[in-house]
C-alpha cells in the first residue's frame, strides 16, 4: 500500500516535470539532451541563453562522462561544484532552471533533479555613479546583479552580524529581494515592518527597487519620498552602521533604505568628506537653494500682484520697466515660464546626453531671450525662474529633486489667488502633511518635530565627528553609542 | 493609524474651490497702477473751502533689455472741496488706479499749514498702505509749483525732496518724517516741526525749520540757526556750523553733541530748566591764524559765548510763540509726577530756561 | 480612574511648553498695548508682570488638580460634581474653548481685511483658514503640537525685527516716571491683560496626552514665564516708540511697529508680519477647536473627525455674523469678561473646592 502510493507520487511528479520540460521545449533557447555515463544515462537540461555554455562543457559534461556514479547523490561528488541541490520540489526546479541553472535527471528516475549553478555572469561591470555624484569619496556604484551588489556591501562591512534576508516578490517576475541589516544594531521592530510589508506585496512585476519603495512606503500618495534610495554602496554601508535597513532588488542598481527623515534627502556624501564647518556651509547653501527654488517664483507673483508696498523704491523702477507691456498677469506669466523650464528639463532627460545638452543651451538661451524681446515675459522673472531651476538641482536626491520641482506649482497658484497669505496657507498645508508623514512608522521631520536636540547634530549643520558619538534616536538603534564614550578626552595645555 | 493624506490633490481641490469664491478685482499688479510718489496741497485763491491737490506719478518706459530708463513723471492737479475729496477727484484724471503705498513725500504750502494739517494727515495715518517713514515738508510758495518744476538733477521731484530732507536730517537739521510728526503731535508735552522747502531757479533748498503749535504752522527758524536748534533738541553726531568771532569766521565739524535737561523746582512753585550741551568738534576752516596754545581755548570760549547767546534768544522766541518744539514738557513729565498737560501750556511761556553750552575742539586737522 | 492615552498619541513634556506658549502668544499680541495702556499707560508693564505672576499661580492650581485626578477636565468635573452637574460645567467650558476659536478666527480675518485685502470676503479668508486648520486637527494632538513647535520657530525672527523701532527712535524716557499710576489703574490694565493668557486653560484637555515626567510642571511654568517676558518687552518697546498718548490712537501697535522695518530688498515689514502671523494663530485655532471637540468626544463618544468638521462649519457661520468691527469688539469684551471669570474665578474655586472635597472624603474614609 505504502509502496504503491509512493510510486504513484513519483509517477505524478514525473508527469509534472515532463509537462514543465515539454512546455520549455517549445521555447527555442531551451536545451535538453541525454548523456550516457559509464553506468547510467542522464538527461541534462538548461536554458542556453541564461547558462554559461562554456562552464557546462568544461566543468560539467567533462566530469559527467567519466563518472561512475549510479545515483544523483553519487553524481554530486563527481562534479566540481560546492553548492549542488538535489530536490524533488517542482517549483524550486522550475525557478532555478529559469534563472539559468543546469538540471540533471536520471533517465531512470526523472522525478528527482540535481541543480548546478552555471549561470552566466552577464551584465555590466561596476562603474562610477551617474546620479549621485560626489567629488571626493568612493566611486563605485551598484549594478543590476544582486550578488555583486551584496558583495559590494559585504566587502565594506566584514561583519558576522551583517544579515542578508532573501525574499522573492512579483508573481511573474519572481524578483529576488535582499533585506540587509546589521543584527544587534537595527531595531527589531523596523526589521519586522520591512519584512512584513515586502511579504505583503502583491503585484505581477517588480522591475526596479522604486516599485518596492512605492509599495512599502507609509503613505503612497505623498509627494515626498519616505525611503531614501542610493546607488552608492558606501552610502548603504554608513546607513547600515547607523542602524538602518537596506533593501536590494535584483535587477536594480538602486538600494532602498529606511527609516529616514527629511533632512537626509538634503545631505550629500561630500558633507562628510570636508571639514565640518565647510561642509555645513555647503549644506546651508543647499537648503537655501531649496527654499529659493520653491518660494522665488511664488513670491514674485504674490508681491507683484498684491503687495507692491514691499518693493523698495530703488527696485521698483527695475521691476516695473521690465514688466512694461507684458500682456499677462504675473500668475500666467510665471506659470508659462515655469512650464517652459519643465519642458526643457524633461526634454533634456529623455534625449541622449549629447543632444540633451544642446537642447538645454539652445532652449534656455534662445527661448529666454526671444520671450523677453517679444514682451512675453519680464527679464526679472526669467532670472528668477532660471535660478530656481538651477537651485533645485542642488538637492542630491533625485526623488526629492522632483518633489521640489512639482511643489512649486501649487505655491504659484496660491500666490496668484491670495498673495502672501496664500503662500503661507499652502506652506501650512504641506507642513500639516509632513507632520503626519512617517517613514517605516518613524516621524518624517524628526529632529524638528518631535524635537530631538541630539539628532540635530546632523541636520542643518553637520557637526564634527567627535560630536557624532551616538547613533540617531530616530532609528531606535539597539546599541546607541558609536564609540566608547566613556574614554575621557585628553587635556591639552600649551606646550604639553 | 493616521489617514493617508494627499496634499497635492488636497491643494488642487482647495484651489479650484476657492477659484469660484475669489474674484480678481483686488489685484494691484505693479504695472497696472499709478504709484503716487509726492502729493502737494495748496490753497485756492479766493476760495477758502477748496484745496488744490497735485500729485506726481512716475511713468516708466519699457526697458527692452537695455537697462532701466529714467522714468518721466506725470503730474496731475485737481481742485477739491476738501482735502478728503482729493483722492476721488484725482481718480477722474488718472489713467490707472492711484495707489499711495509708495508715497515718499507730502508737501503742504504755508497757507495750508497755517490752517492746520490734521485733516490732511488723517488720511495718511489711517491708511495701512502708507509707511511711517514718509517725508513731510512745508513749501514756501506753492507746493504745486515745486512738484511741477524742472530741476537740474535728473531725478524725480519726489526722490529729490526726500533725499534733500533726509540728507539734511543726518547733518544740520533734526530728523523729521510722518512718525516724528505724529509722535510729537499726540504727545501733550511736545510740538512738531517740519522742514521748509523753497524753490530757487532750478534748485530746491531747505529754508529752515517750520514750527508748529500742534498741527498749525506758527513760525520758522532760518536754516543758519537749524544746527543750534538741533543741538538743543537732541544728542547727535555729525554736521557743520560756523561761528563769527570778531568778524572772522571759524568753521567747526561736529563729532558729537550731547544734550541734557536739568529740571528744578524753585521756591514759590516756579520751575527752572537748564539745558546743558556738550559739543565736541574739530576745526575745519578758519580765517584766523592759530598762534601758540592760546588760540584754541580762546576760540572755544568765544564760541560758547556766541552759541549760548543765540540759544537763549531762540528759546525765548519759542516761549514767546508758546511752541514747545524742543519737547521740554515731555522731559519734565518724565521727571515730575505732578506734571499735567493743561497746566504746562500756561506755565511754559513763563518758564525760566537756561542754556549752558560747552564747546571742546578735539583737533585742528592735519596742519596747524 | 486615571485616563490612559496610548503612547503613540502622546507627546513629550517639552511639547507642553510650546503648546502653552503658542496659545498665550496669539492674536492678542498684535493689539494688546492699546487696551493695556488705556489705564496704566507707561506703567502697563508692571500690570503685565503681575498678570503673569497671577497666571503662574492659576497654572500651578491647574497642575495640582490635574496631577491629583490624573485625567482631563471631564475627569475633574465628574469626580467633583457628579455626572450631571459635571457635564453641564464641561459644556460651558466647551463653549468657552470654541468662543476663543471664534475670537481668533474673526480677529485674523479682520486684520487681513484691513491690512491686506480690503475687498476679500469674509468667507474666502475664513474657509482658507479653517481648511488649513483642519489639516492640522485631523492629525491629532501630535500634529498640533508639531505646529506649535514650528510656529514658535517661525515667529521668533519677527521679534528680532523689533530692534528696528528701538534703534531708530525709541525714547526710554517715555517709561518715566515709574510707578506714577494708582493701583486701580494698574488693576484695570491687569484685567485687560488677562485676556491674552486665557488660552492657558487648554491644559485641562492636553494634560493626559503629555508623557509623564517630573518636568511637566516646570515646562508649563516656563511657557508662562517666556510669554510674560515677551509681552513686557514688546510693551516697553511700543511705549518707547509711540509714547502713551499716541498709543491710544493706534489699533494694532505691533503691526505699526513693523512699518518702519526697512531692509535693502524689502520695505514695510508688516505684510510679512501678517503672513507669518498665520502660523502663530493656527496653533490657537487648532488647539481650541481640538480641545472643544475632544471634550465633546469624551462625554458623548462621537467620532471626532466628523465632530471637528461640524464645529468648523458652525464657526464659519457664526463668524460671519461677527464680521463687523463694532460687533467684534462687543464679542471680544464678552469673551474677555468670561475668560477673566474662568481664569481668576472659576479655576481657583475649582481648586479650593477640590481641597475641601478631599478633606471631607478623607474624613469619611477614616470614619
Amino acid at each position: 500500500m505504502k509502496w504503491f502510493s509512493k510510486t504513484q507520487q513519483i509517477q505524478a511528479k514525473k508527469k509534472q516535470l515532463d509537462t514543465l520540460l515539454k512546455k520549455l521545449m517549445e521555447s527555442g533557447d531551451f536545451v535538453s539532451k541525454e548523456h550516457k555515463l559509464k553506468k547510467i544515462s542522464v538527461q541534462v537540461s538548461f536554458v542556453k541563453t541564461l547558462a554559461d555554455v562554456e562552464i557546462i562543457h568544461r566543468d560539467v559534461i567533462a566530469y559527467l562522462i567519466q563518472s561512475e556514479a549510479e545515483s544523483l547523490e553519487e553524481l554530486r561528488e563527481s562534479v566540481p561544484f560546492e553548492t549542488v541541490m538535489i530536490t524533488e520540489d517542482i517549483s524550486i526546479i522550475e525557478e532555478n532552471l529559469l534563472h539559468g541553472q543546469l538540471l540533471i535527471q536520471l533517465k531512470d528516475d526523472p522525478s528527482k533533479g540535481m541543480l548546478l549553478d552555471v549561470v552566466a555572469k552577464n551584465g555590466r561591470q561596476v562603474t562610477i555613479p551617474e546620479v549621485e555624484f560626489s567629488v571626493l569619496g568612493p566611486k563605485e556604484s551598484f549594478i543590476e546583479a544582486l550578488d555583486t551588489n551584496v558583495s559590494l556591501i559585504r566587502k565594506r562591512l566584514p561583519l558576522p552580524n551583517l544579515q542578508v534576508k532573501d525574499m522573492v516578490v512579483g508573481k511573474l517576475t519572481k524578483t529576488k529581494v535582499a533585506i540587509i541589516y546589521v543584527d544587534g544594531l537595527a531595531d527589531r521592530e523596523n526589521i519586522n515592518t520591512v519584512v512584513q510589508r515586502i511579504e505583503d506585496i502583491e503585484y505581477d512585476q517588480i522591475i526596479d527597487s522604486s516599485f518596492i519603495v512605492q509599495m512599502i512606503a507609509d503613505s503612497a500618495n505623498s509627494p515626498f519620498p519616505q525611503l531614501i534610495d542610493t546607488e552608492k554602496p558606501d552610502h548603504v554601508v554608513s546607513s547600515l552602521v547607523e542602524g538602518k535597513i537596506a533593501v536590494l532588488v535584483d535587477g536594480s542598481p538602486f538600494a532602498v533604505m529606511g527609516p529616514t527623515n527629511i533632512v537626509e534627502f538634503f545631505s550629500a556624501f561630500d558633507d562628510y568628506t570636508l571639514t565640518w564647518y565647510i561642509a555645513s556651509a555647503f549644506r546651508m547653501v543647499r537648503l537655501i537653494s531649496v527654499a529659493f527654488s520653491v518660494f522665488a517664483t511664488p513670491l514674485y507673483v504674490a508681491v507683484l500682484t498684491y503687495h507692491y508696498q514691499l518693493i523698495p523704491n530703488t527696485l521698483m523702477a527695475t521691476l516695473i520697466s521690465s514688466r512694461m507691456g507684458i500682456p499677462f498677469p504675473p500668475l500666467v506669466e510665471a506659470l508659462l515660464m515655469e512650464l517652459t523650464i519643465e519642458i526643457l528639463r524633461e526634454a533634456g532627460v529623455r534625449l541622449p546626453t549629447k543632444v540633451g545638452q544642446t537642447i538645454g543651451i539652445v532652449g534656455g538661451i534662445v527661448i529666454g531671450t526671444a520671450s523677453v524681446q517679444a514682451n512675453l515675459t519680464s527679464n526679472v522673472l526669467l532670472i528668477l525662474v532660471a535660478m530656481a531651476a538651477l537651485a533645485s538641482f542642488t538637492t542630491p536626491n533625485y526623488k526629492m529633486n522632483n518633489t521640489i520641482r512639482i511643489l512649486r506649482f501649487p505655491f504659484i497658484l496660491f500666490a496668484g489667488f491670495w498673495g502672501m497669505l496664500g503662500i503661507a496657507a499652502c506652506f501650512s498645508i504641506i507642513v500639516a502633511h509632513l507632520l503626519k508623514l512617517t517613514s517605516l512608522g518613524r516621524p518624517y521631520i524628526e529632529p524638528f518635530v518631535p524635537l530631538r536636540i541630539l539628532d540635530l547634530k546632523d541636520a542643518f549643520i553637520r557637526m564634527p565627528f567627535s560630536w557624532q558619538k551616538m547613533r540617531p534616536i530616530l532609528l531606535r538603534p539597539q546599541d546607541p553609542p558609536r564609540v566608547n564614550t566613556r574614554r575621557a578626552r585628553k587635556k591639552h595645555d600649551i606646550d604639553e | 493609524m493616521l489617514k493617508r493624506s494627499k496634499p497635492i490633490l488636497y491643494i488642487l481641490c482647495i484651489t479650484l474651490l476657492m477659484f469660484s469664491l475669489s474674484g480678481c478685482v483686488r489685484t494691484r499688479v505693479i504695472d497696472d497702477i499709478h504709484l503716487a510718489q509726492i502729493v502737494g496741497y495748496d490753497t485756492v485763491p479766493n476760495d477758502d473751502d477748496s484745496v488744490l491737490g497735485t500729485i506726481s506719478v512716475p511713468i516708466y518706459t519699457q526697458s527692452g533689455g537695455s537697462g532701466v530708463l529714467q522714468p518721466q513723471s506725470d503730474n496731475m492737479s485737481v481742485i477739491a472741496h476738501r482735502g478728503s475729496q482729493i483722492r476721488s477727484n484725482l481718480e477722474s484724471v488718472s489713467e490707472y488706479p492711484l495707489e499711495v503705498g509708495k508715497l515718499m513725500t507730502i508737501l503742504f504750502s504755508k497757507d495750508i499749514a497755517e490752517k492746520g494739517l490734521y485733516t490732511y494727515i488723517d488720511f495718511y495715518k489711517r491708511n495701512p498702505d502708507v509707511g511711517r517713514g514718509i517725508v513731510l515738508a512745508v513749501s514756501d510758495g506753492s507746493a504745486g509749483d515745486i512738484i511741477n518744476g524742472q530741476y537740474k538733477t535728473n531725478r524725480l521731484v519726489s526722490e529729490y525732496i526726500m533725499n534733500l530732507v533726509n540728507n539734511n536730517s543726518r547733518n544740520n537739521s533734526p530728523k523729521t518724517n510722518l512718525h516724528y510728526f505724529l509722535y510729537s503731535y499726540y504727545n501733550a508735552g511736545m510740538d512738531p516741526f517740519l522742514p521748509i522747502i523753497k524753490k530757487e531757479e532750478d534748485d530746491l533748498k531747505i529754508e529752515g525749520i517750520a514750527l508748529f503749535k500742534k498741527d498749525r504752522y506758527v513760525d520758522m527758524i532760518p536754516y543758519s540757526q537749524a544746527f543750534l536748534f538741533k543741538m538743543l533738541y537732541q544728542s547727535f553726531a555729525g554736521g557743520n556750523f560756523s561761528v563769527p568771532i570778531k568778524d572772522k569766521y571759524v568753521s567747526i565739524s561736529s563729532i558729537s553733541s550731547r544734550v541734557s535737561y536739568r529740571f528744578k523746582k524753585l521756591k514759590g512753585g516756579n520751575q527752572e530748566i537748564t539745558i546743558k550741551i556738550k559739543q565736541k568738534g574739530f576745526l575745519r576752516e578758519t580765517e584766523r591764524k592759530l598762534e601758540g596754545t592760546t588760540t584754541i581755548p580762546y576760540i572755544q570760549k568765544a564760541m560758547e559765548k556766541y552759541l549760548t547767546k543765540n540759544a537763549n534768544t531762540m528759546v525765548k522766541h519759542l516761549q514767546e510763540l508758546n511752541v514747545d518744539s524742543l519737547g521740554l514738557g515731555d522731559h519734565i513729565r518724565s521727571n515730575d509726577r505732578g506734571w499735567n498737560a493743561e497746566k504746562w501750556n500756561e506755565v511754559y511761556p513763563h518758564l525760566n530756561i537756561k542754556v549752558n553750552i560747552d564747546v571742546e575742539l578735539k583737533q585742528t586737522g592735519i596742519t596747524d | 480612574m486615571p485616563l490612559k492615552i496610548p503612547e503613540n498619541h502622546q507627546v513629550s513634556s517639552s511639547a507642553l511648553f510650546f503648546i502653552l506658549y503658542q496659545i498665550q502668544v496669539g492674536i492678542g499680541i498684535l493689539a494688546y498695548q492699546r487696551t493695556v495702556g488705556l489705564h496704566a499707560e507707561a506703567d502697563g508693564w508692571i500690570s503685565i508682570l503681575f498678570c503673569g505672576l497671577a497666571v503662574q499661580i492659576v497654572l500651578w492650581m491647574m497642575l495640582q488638580l490635574l496631577d491629583h485626578f490624573q485625567g482631563d477636565l471631564i475627569t475633574i468635573h465628574t469626580s467633583l460634581f457628579g455626572k450631571w452637574l459635571g457635564t453641564g460645567l464641561t459644556i460651558m467650558y466647551i463653549f468657552y474653548y470654541l468662543g476663543m476659536a471664534l475670537t481668533v478666527l474673526n480677529s485674523y480675518v479682520s486684520i487681513v481685511q484691513v491690512w491686506m485685502f480690503p475687498q476679500m470676503s469674509y468667507w474666502e479668508i475664513a474657509v482658507l483658514l479653517l481648511i488649513v486648520g483642519y489639516s492640522f486637527i485631523s492629525g491629532g494632538l501630535r500634529s498640533i503640537s508639531g505646529i506649535c513647535l514650528l510656529s514658535t520657530i517661525y515667529s521668533s525672527p519677527l521679534f528680532i525685527t523689533l530692534i528696528f523701532p528701538v534703534e531708530t527712535s525709541g525714547d526710554f524716557d517715555n517709561m518715566l516716571p515709574l510707578f506714577s499710576h494708582t493701583p486701580e489703574d494698574m488693576f484695570f490694565s491687569l484685567k485687560e491683560m488677562a485676556l491674552n493668557f486665557e488660552g492657558i486653560s487648554i491644559i485641562f484637555m492636553v494634560y493626559p496626552f503629555i508623557k509623564k515626567s517630573k518636568k511637566v510642571a516646570s515646562w508649563a511654568q516656563y511657557s508662562v514665564f517666556l510669554s510674560t517676558f515677551l509681552y513686557t518687552v514688546l510693551y516697553i518697546i511700543s511705549v518707547c516708540y509711540f509714547n502713551t498718548d499716541e498709543l491710544d490712537h493706534i489699533l494694532w501697535p505691533t503691526m505699526s511697529l513693523w512699518k518702519i522695518v526697512n531692509l535693502p530688498f524689502m520695505e514695510r515689514f508688516e505684510y510679512i508680519g501678517i503672513t507669518i502671523w498665520l502660523f502663530v494663530i493656527l496653533p490657537n485655532l487648532c488647539l481650541t477647536i481640538w480641545g472643544g471637540s475632544r471634550a465633546i468626544k469624551r462625554m458623548f463618544s462621537i467620532n471626532q473627525r466628523k465632530l471637528v468638521l461640524v464645529i468648523l462649519a458652525l464657526l464659519l457661520i457664526c463668524g460671519s455674523f461677527f464680521n463687523n468691527q463694532l460687533l467684534l469688539e462687543k464679542w471680544n469684551e464678552l469673551q474677555s469678561l468670561f475668560g477673566l471669570g474662568v481664569l481668576f474665578g472659576y479655576i481657583p474655586f475649582l481648586y479650593f473646592y477640590h481641597l475641601i472635597v478631599k478633606k471631607v472624603r478623607k474624613h469619611h474614609a477614616k470614619a
